[in-house]
């Protein structure tokens, strides 16, 4: 069945418990995912897969910003409380970059006409992520200019980081859609 | 024999791709090169070399003075020279010569290690340290 373009198609009134139940899987998901990439052996300490972020463009594509905002926040939330970085800067960085992407992304997403498939969008999630957290560190944290000097070492695992996520999340929108449990907006260049 | 190759392909994630993606994804790897070379090309030689042997702090040279100094190593004495800004490994009393071999080095972030000697190298310059701070 063809939807129209660029809809976000939001169930709120229809069924609030359809998006209830959705929006928990999705922040587990996001939780699980963001739990065992802590784990990973990392080559920098920065540098981070970003998987977590498949949750909020999920949150994204089949509800809406606010659904996203509610993953994103409930996911960093219990993953600091389970990790024990409650208050710590690790949780201040997660909680802006979480945020800033989302509202990076809904605008991306929302705003341009379809130029953008969820691969673009994740993309654009996983750069301003990497933003964020650089200019947090630098006027919290680290209070010196220095560490712009990292920000294209940063900037290529991001990139690759957000292709695969946006990637993952694409085959997971056609699979949810083909089954028919919930209405996918457009996502990507293979729907029409 | 294809069918590996098939497999293999990104053919499936490009399907997904559109021209929007396309632009972003070459604008972002044309970027994330130039950033590469002009912060090379950017990060300044070091100014000091800080020697340390079994975790313990040894000596720090500054590489702008040459000179040659024998430090006294776990397995036995290292000879270490700076000269032309540049700070090497002479000789070493180890088996495979990793740090010998390492030759010399000059930007503020390179390392010299020789494990059997537990002998750590490490460049930086002045206002290289604050990164320190983000690492522990």
């Amino acid at each position: 069945m063809p939807l129209p373009d660029n809809t976000t198609i939001n169930n709120n009134d229809k069924n609030p418990v359809q998006r209830l139940v959705y929006l928990a899987l999705f922040t587990v998901i996001g939780l699980v995912l963001f739990i065992a990439e802590s784990y990973i052996p990392r080559p920098l300490p920065w540098v981070k897969p970003g998987l977590a972020n498949l949750a909020t463009l999920l949150a994204l594509y089949i509800f809406n910003y606010r659904s996203a905002l509610i993953v994103v926040i409930l996911r960093v939330f219990l993953g600091a409380l389970l990790l024990g970085t409650f208050s710590s800067p690790a949780f201040m960085l997660s909680l802006g970059g979480g945020l800033v992407s989302a509202t990076v992304m809904w605008m991306f997403q929302k705003n341009t006409r379809n130029s953008f498939s969820v691969i673009g969008v994740s993309v654009f999630g996983s750069i301003s992520h990497v933003f964020t957290q650089l200019l947090l560190t630098m006027f919290l944290l680290v209070k010196s200019t220095v560490i712009i000097h990292l920000l294209p070492v940063l900037l290529l695992p991001a990139v690759v980081s957000g292709l695969l996520v946006g990637w993952v999340t694409a085959v997971f929108l056609g699979q949810l859609k083909k089954t028919g449990l919930v209405r996918v907006g457009w996502y990507s260049s293979m729907e029409q | 024999m294809a069918e590996w190759r098939e497999k293999l392909s990104f053919a499936p994630l490009v399907k997904h791709l559109t021209i929007g993606d396309k632009i972003l994804l070459f604008f972002l790897a044309v970027l994330t090169v130039t950033g590469f070379l002009l912060t090379n090309t950017l990060r300044s030689g070091g100014l000091f070399a800080e020697i340390q042997v079994n975790g313990r702090h040894v000596a720090t040279l500054s590489l702008l003075e040459d000179r040659q100094i024998t430090v006294p190593g776990w397995i036995g004495p290292v000879e270490i020279s700076v000269r032309n800004g540049k700070i090497s490994v002479l000789s070493s009393p180890c088996l495979w010569k990793i740090c010998v071999r390492s030759g010399p080095v000059s930007k503020a972030g390179d390392i010299i290690v020789c494990i059997p000697s537990k002998l750590v190298i490490r460049i930086f310059a002045k206002n290289m340290e604050s990164l320190d701070a983000v690492t522990g």
